[in-house]
């Protein structure tokens, strides 16, 4: 009987793969673009219930979020504190027995795990309700943070991770709100936040077992920082006199300030003890990597502590500061892509591409907008998403070594 | 090895809820020990949120002008978010009229410092929010009340002048609502 194609693939793929005309990742990509790698098939399977799962304890929990919220005055405080206490415990109990004692569903386990996280801190504000505890308080963020996050090392759930760091973040903003901070000290604040949430992400790379942990990090700190550093590249953030001099809360001597130094120097840390790690070629790629977070570090405090000073330029065609942002957006944008291309992280890659694409195609809009016709700028756009897109589209598959594409998208495939 | 895991969880998850009664045994504490505190409020632009519907709530004492208060109030520095102690002295008519504030201090003010501003001060910890020349806003996480869907308007438009906090402030400071009082009278959900 004739051989079947499919048979015959992993036999040659094999022969290929000795005689080096491809590597181990183009095998694995060949084999998989044809379901023939073992378990593939039932990871994308898998991969599937765990984000329906997960969904639907986002939906349950946003559920129960409002429903406390509504604060129906027919349902007595002290039923409603009995009931949230309950839900907590029921959902970490069935989500344990689900996951690790019968381990029947563990991926919907998992979910119910992720929806007990998230009703603490659904009680965390019920009770903040019921106390009328002022409703922008950071601290009940904070304290959910400080209930989810050793749960999610135990159990090593990215999830909870990225819960918690979203909860951080919110409560700084509510902090910087309080505070009355103005919008360049904030975003300073956020770069900071986004540069440490990065180096603990590398940091966690560097053990097997943190390195389940580590995407949450890498990733919410990368989009922090690019994010951060894409609204400073507009020139009218530093156009606009925000009427704020560099001093009291947010001079470098307050006690805001010594919080954010502290987080500035765990960043500087981190970042050291993932290039004393860091062995062989990747030894080269983290000492350039760590001079980028500390150049960041620099440019960070230089906007949260005097920002609104900056902010007093020229009305020139374009203020020097933002030229000084746009140069950092490009060189990050750059390094990131370079980083992931030589580390074999298409993750990296891609945020890379996608904050470089956005980045030029707001500054083409930006500065040929002012100058050239309407009709011809948007023919312009046009030809730059058709051929930019086509081009950044080609770069990006070149860069990113073919073994790892089928694999960049999912949550486990940054590594 | 799996007990232990199981421990571990376990101890974990009563973490949590040990985190949640340490919030409200907090709040407790101080609705149990405070002094009770009248204060005169102006509820604001209530707000609909994931956190609930509630109404902002301003206060009498929420902007100060640091000239009016008593001599030994602090001068500049101050800045936001620098911890402040505000003295409150009840009103001539007595402890149920809306107590003011008297002065405003750095520091944690002792027992016998209070009594040099009025026999029945006391004081309550705050946040400076802003300041502009000689007046400085404070915060004291008292200015949320929370209200059933949809009862935040009508009662800031019902409010008036007569809307007053009963507040219970604990020796150190920190300060807790009891209850609304409309005209002198505790608005309940069944009263509403």
């Amino acid at each position: 009987m004739a051989e079947t194609f499919q048979e015959q693939l992993p036999r040659e793929v094999a022969a290929w793969q000795e005689e080096r005309l491809i590597s181990e990742g183009q095998a694995r990509a060949l084999l998989a673009r044809y379901g023939l790698v073992e378990g593939e098939l039932e990871a994308r399977r898998s991969g599937l219930v765990t984000a329906l799962a997960f969904l639907g304890a986002l939906l349950v929990g946003i559920g129960v979020i409002t429903f406390l919220a509504a604060n129906w005055a027919f349902v007595p405080g002290w039923s409603k504190l009995l009931l949230i206490f309950a839900a907590v415990i029921l959902a970490y109990g069935t989500g344990y027995w689900m996951r690790y004692e019968r381990e029947w569903s563990p991926r919907v386990g998992n979910a119910l795990i992720f929806l007990g996280a998230l009703l603490f801190g659904a009680a965390i504000f019920l009770i903040a309700q019921g106390f009328h505890i002022r409703a922008d308080e950071a601290t009940l963020l904070y304290l959910w943070v400080l209930g989810v996050l050793p749960m999610a090392y135990l159990l090593g759930a990215p999830s909870m991770v990225a819960l918690a760091v979203v909860a951080f973040a919110i409560g700084l903003g509510w902090e910087l709100d309080d505070l009355g901070a103005w919008f360049l000290p904030a975003l300073g604040r956020f770069l900071m936040l986004g540069i440490l949430l990065y180096a603990l992400g590398e940091l966690h790379r560097q053990s097997e077992r943190g390195r389940a942990l580590q995407p949450p990090y890498t990733m919410l700190g990368l989009f922090l920082v690019l994010g951060v550093l894409y609204v400073l590249s507009f020139s009218w953030v530093w156009e606009e006199g925000w009427g704020q001099s560099a001093h009291g809360a947010f001079s470098f001597a307050s006690p805001f300030g010594r919080r954010l130094g502290a987080l500035a120097l765990a960043a500087l840390l981190f970042n050291g003890l993932h290039w004393l790690r860091a062995r062989g070629a990747a030894a080269g790629a983290t000492a350039w990597e760590s001079l980028g977070v500390f150049l960041l570090l620099g440019a960070a405090w230089v906007v949260a502590a005097a920002g609104p000073s900056l902010a007093r330029a020229p009305g020139s065609f374009y203020p020097p500061a933002a030229i000084v942002a746009n140069l950092l957006l490009f060189a990050v944008t750059m390094g990131l892509i370079a980083l992931g291309a030589l580390e074999h992280r298409p993750a990296l890659v891609n945020t890379g591409i996608l904050f470089f694409g956005a980045h030029l195609f707001t500054r083409y809009f930006d500065i040929f907008g002012r100058l050239l016709h309407t009709s011809v700028v948007f023919i312009g756009a046009g030809l730059l998403l058709l051929f930019g897109g086509m081009a950044l589209e080609r770069a990006r598959r070149r860069l990113i070594d073919p073994a790892e594409a089928p694999f960049a998208a999912t949550e486990g495939g940054e590594r | 090895m799996r007990r232990s895991f199981r421990a571990r969880f376990a101890a974990l998850v009563g973490w949590q809820l040990l985190l949640l009664l340490g919030l409200m045994a907090s709040r407790w504490a101080i609705l149990a020990q405070g002094t009770t505190v009248l204060l005169s409020t102006v509820p604001v632009d209530p707000r609909e949120l994931f956190r609930g519907e509630y109404v902002a709530l301003r206060y009498g004492i929420s902007s100060l002008d640091v000239d009016r208060l008593a001599p030994r109030a602090i001068r500049p520095p101050l800045d936001t978010g620098d911890v402040v102690y505000v003295v409150l002295a009840p009103a001539d008519g007595g402890a149920r009229l809306p107590w003011h504030a008297v002065a405003l201090l750095d520091r944690e003010p002792a027992e016998e410092d209070l009594v040099r501003y009025d026999p029945g001060a006391l004081f309550i910890r705050g946040k400076v929010t802003w300041r502009w020349k000689n007046t400085v806003e404070v915060q004291y996480g008292i200015e949320s009340y929370f209200v059933p869907e949809g009862e935040g308007l009508p009662l800031e438009r019902a409010a008036g002048t007569g809307l007053t906090v009963e507040v219970k402030v604990d020796p150190h400071g920190r300060a807790a609502i009891h209850r609304l009082l409309l005209n002198g009278k505790p608005i309940t959900r069944s009263a509403r």
